[in-house]
């Protein structure tokens, strides 16, 4: 199958992460996997002048395309022109481009979130008017439109992440070659449920202080990152403590909270980490003064390496049990 | 809101993430008149000091050199053995040198979770202590990633290639035998402008202060509604802005909580 990679507006993170692939050299790999990149921004040898006529064939159907993968957000503006970004200097706006392309490619792949839902790049009050191929934001729509499938019947597959993990978009592509990725394989957001059926609370190493309730009161502490943290990790579909980052890294285990960044309504923290640091509580949690004095109480401050030292026993007080899918109370 | 920076600055580039990071970092503590203590600075520069190499390795093996394996060089005698090293996708080079990055990049997972897009870095220093078999794994990594450079890069120990110091040191270790993919590219190119990086040296310095002082505290609260603990007598009763919800509270020291007695 080949491969077309365009870029619009993001920041290039999604190749970067791309490339950190720990299974050995990423390119074979493809290549075992029977996918061959026709043209890729930053990796391929042909700049964007000689690409041009490729895509240009690509657009009005003289070469078939079998995976177009998108990685950025479309840039609409200035007033529904595209004009914001024109591919290589061209008069075409990117956004064009793109739709046309996603008329005649197999698949359409959107990776990380700026392609899928809008991102980064669409936060706040949205200059550039950014949105995803097939979502801007929790609405569907985006570029595309809601309606959108591509020839094989699957709407835009949305590698959703910030950066999406490397695995992550190497297997959508192998599942794409192997034709083994079908609409029931996607979740409502278009995302793979290969890791999107998961949260980034599974496998989390924290998840002892969560379930006693120990929080951690700031970075680098011991204790769940939830309370006074804003960690979202409970709520991210993602497999990110189960399939680890860099090694053995991830968002948690680099003690910092989970910014949900594969879900839609990623925008950047901001206002919806405050809004969640300031309400939230843990499920089963009576009252928020109190749920605070417990925690005070819980959580001294534990030495750095010093694991698990202290104040993790509060006896006659039996843990509660985690439960999944439980709605939250505001 | 202030916070919100150590979410988008990163997120400008994603080739330069953490350096991003550290400027937004650098400029929020200093608009909070704080700054770290010593060992997360050491481990927020060796996050940066990480990245900073893996970016020298990037640019050279796959954005800069494939150019050279372009048809428009076809003339030059080097450029058969050129495109068989560093043709974009398809070279020896590329396929040898991702794994070794990978590899290298299992730094960012121990310093900083992930990369790019990390948010270990903080006003306050890093969110990750780092337990002193996590500081023998990051030398493990480090070892393994001096052996390559030094088997494929450079054909030569790191230091030599350090103590180049002009343009006549260059010229004359090019001339020496050794392979690696430095010599070769300089010899042919004459790059004279290049000059010896000693960016390497950094994170092995900063490892070795690491290992030294490990146990102590990685992180000050910043950002997460603490009053930094410098700037202000202790007694000194005063309002402070909490830096996260913009709200005024009243604060005698330095490790308060805003929320914490609803003040």
């Amino acid at each position: 199958m080949n491969l077309l990679w365009l870029q619009s507006g993001g920041c290039g993170g999604c190749t970067l992460s791309w490339l950190v692939s720990e299974h050995g050299p990423l390119f074979r790999e493809l290549a075992d996997e029977g996918v061959e990149i026709l043209w890729h921004p930053s990796l391929s040898e042909a700049g964007v002048d000689e690409a041009r006529e490729l895509i240009a064939q690509c657009a009005d159907g003289r070469r078939a395309l079998d995976i177009l993968c998108v990685e950025g957000s479309l840039l609409r503006g200035p007033q529904g022109s595209g004009a914001y970004h024109r591919f290589g200097g061209g008069i075409r706006p990117m956004a064009e481009w793109v739709r046309q392309i996603a008329g005649r490619a197999r698949h359409v792949v959107a990776v990380g979130s700026c392609a899928a839902f809008g991102g980064i790049t669409a936060a706040g009050v949205n200059p550039t008017d950014a949105c995803g191929l097939q979502y801007d934001g929790e609405l569907d729509g985006g570029l595309l439109g809601s309606h959108f499938r591509d020839s094989s019947g699957l709407p835009v597959i949305n590698i959703a992440g910030c950066p999406p993990h490397p695995d992550w978009i190497t297997e959508t592509l192998a599942l794409l070659a192997h034709g083994q990725l079908g609409g029931s394989d996607l979740d409502d957001y278009g995302r793979p449920r290969f890791y999107a059926d998961q949260l980034v609370h599974h496998g989390c190493p924290r998840n002892e202080y969560y379930e006693f309730k120990a929080s951690a009161a700031k970075p680098s502490d011991q204790g769940c990152l939830m309370e006074q943290l804003g960690c979202k990790g409970t709520q991210a579909h993602a497999d990110c403590n189960q399939r680890l980052w860099n090694g053995e890294g991830s968002c948690l285990r680099g003690g910092f909270a989970c910014i949900r960044c594969t879900d839609p309504g990623f925008r950047g923290a901001g206002s919806r980490l405050r809004e969640h640091a300031e309400g939230c509580r843990h499920p089963h949690r009576p009252a928020r003064r109190h749920a605070q004095g417990l925690v005070r109480r819980a959580c001294r401050p534990v030495k750095v390496g010093d694991p698990g030292a202290r104040a993790r026993e509060r006896p006659g007080r039996p843990p509660v049990a985690y439960a999944p899918g439980q709605a939250w109370r505001k | 809101m202030p916070a919100d920076a150590l979410v988008l600055v990163p997120r400008i580039c994603g080739i330069c993430s953490v350096a991003q990071s550290v400027a937004a970092a650098l400029a929020l503590a200093d608009a909070a008149g704080s700054s770290p203590p010593p060992n997360g600075r050491l481990a927020a520069n060796l996050t940066l000091a990480t990245e900073n190499l893996a970016d020298h390795l990037t640019h050279f093996y796959l954005f800069f050199m494939p150019d050279f394996a372009r048809a428009d060089y076809t003339a030059s005698r080097w450029h058969a053995a050129t495109v068989e090293r560093f043709r974009a996708i398809a070279g020896s080079a590329p396929n040898e040198v991702l794994p070794a990055r990978a590899r290298f990049m299992q730094m960012m997972g121990l310093l900083a979770g992930k990369w790019p897009h990390t948010l270990a870095v903080q006003p306050g220093g890093s969110t990750r202590p780092l337990q002193s078999s996590e500081i023998f794994r990051l030398h493990r990594i480090l070892r393994d990633f001096r052996r390559f450079l030094e088997r494929t890069t450079f054909g030569c120990r790191l230091e030599e290639v350090a103590a180049l110091s002009s343009r006549n040191e260059l010229s004359a270790w090019q001339q020496q035998a050794g392979g690696g993919d430095l010599r070769p590219f300089s010899a042919h190119r004459r790059r004279s402008r290049l000059v010896a990086s000693r960016a390497w040296q950094r994170p092995i310095h900063e490892l070795r202060v690491l290992s030294r002082s490990r146990g102590a505290p990685v992180s000050r609260r910043v950002l997460g509604s603490t009053i930094p603990a410098t700037r202000y007598h202790p007694d000194q009763r005063r309002h402070f802005p909490c830096l996260v919800c913009g709200r005024r509270f009243a604060a005698t020291s330095g490790e308060r909580r805003h929320s914490a007695d609803g003040r």
